[in-house]
């Protein structure tokens, strides 16, 4: 009998479900919304406040104009000031986590 | 988070111009789907063709034209991927993190791979990244400068700490209970962690290929719905 590895058995799980979720219609995203009773526009809005905090400002439009202005080095150092560093909760307590 | 992948696929930096081109033509990332970029060289006068990453530009450009569904999918994925982190790190968290690295260029884009695909397997790193963090801090404590040099050198090699392995066994049950009161759910759970295809968890469960397309879909609404609600179950 071979040893019990749950951490693989993970893994292997969380990339197969993954790979589900991408491939999910707009249909079934609309259907879990109204299964869910949650609006979609609320779970979009919350991550694209995400998306916005990485560039240090409500939206993603000056992200797309710096990259736009810029080239190479120049344009990985504007995204390099933007970068945070993932700590344990980092972002846990400024936003709602479920 | 430490540095990203150790091996990534060769790029060349598309010019300004071509930057701007692709801007002009937002219908290719609208689809959420990478497009293969292409690079003319014409060396020695002969003029080829090679595929080449989609730059930092594209992925901004791919993440700003996601649409609602495409952002619930993604929150969707982070509390998947967040089941694999050590506790204590969140959803917001490792999005926040995979998204970094897709800007910042420390992660390449790789042509023909779905945006949504590319930051999933950002997540997944992310995953063991943190693992072996928590795994280095937890060693470096115990040890000496030139023995936790040894110890960082050796993480690779290792077993997963007891740590890792129970904080599995609990989010494997967590999955479990997420699709409880649906058998053929629970089965195929069972099939994909063991690493079964489809085909060979139809055999061994005895599904029928029906059976288990209607039951995938069961699992992908449920799966939505829990990055929607945000149940911690």
């Amino acid at each position: 009998m071979s040893r019990w590895e749950p951490h693989i058995d993970l893994m292997r799980l969380l990339e197969a479900l993954s790979t589900e979720l991408a491939v999910t219609t707009e249909t079934e995203v609309l259907q879990a919304g109204v299964e869910a009773r949650w609006p979609l526009a609320e779970a979009a809005r919350e991550v694209r406040e995400l998306i916005g905090a990485l560039n240090g400002d409500p939206g993603e439009a000056e992200v797309l104009q710096s990259i736009d202005r810029t080239e190479g080095g120049v344009e990985r150092e504007n995204l390099r000031h933007h970068r945070s560093v993932t700590e344990r909760g980092n972002r846990t307590c400024c936003s709602r986590q479920h | 988070l430490e540095g990203a992948s150790a091996m990534r696929p060769r790029t060349i930096k598309k010019s300004s111009a071509a930057v701007r081109d692709a801007a002009s033509r937002p219908h290719i990332v609208q689809s959420g789907i990478a497009r293969m970029s292409e690079w003319n060289v014409s060396p020695g006068g002969a003029s080829r063709t090679i595929a080449v990453d989609n730059t930092a530009a594209d992925v901004a450009r791919a993440i700003h034209a996601l649409s609602d569904a495409d952002l619930v999918r993604l929150k969707a994925l982070a509390r998947l991927w967040t089941r694999g982190l050590p506790p204590g790190i969140g959803w917001a968290d490792v999005l926040h993190e995979a998204i970094a690295r897709a800007l910042d260029g420390s992660r390449r884009w790789p042509p023909d791979v779905p945006i949504l695909a590319f930051l999933s397997g950002i997540m997944r790193s992310i995953c063991d990244d943190q693992w072996r963090r928590a795994r280095r801090e937890a060693e470096v404590l115990v040890c000496d400068e030139d023995v936790a040099n040894r110890c960082a050198a050796s993480v690779e090699m290792k077993s997963p700490t007891p740590e890792r392995v129970v904080a599995a066994a609990q989010s494997l049950a967590a999955v479990d209970r997420l699709f409880a009161g649906d058998a053929l759910a629970l089965k195929i759970i069972a099939g994909l962690a063991e690493g079964l295809t489809p085909a060979e968890i139809c055999q061994q469960y005895g599904m029928s290929e029906r059976q288990y397309d209607t039951t995938r879909k069961r699992m992908r609404r449920a799966l939505l719905r829990c990055g929607l609600a945000g149940s911690a179950s």
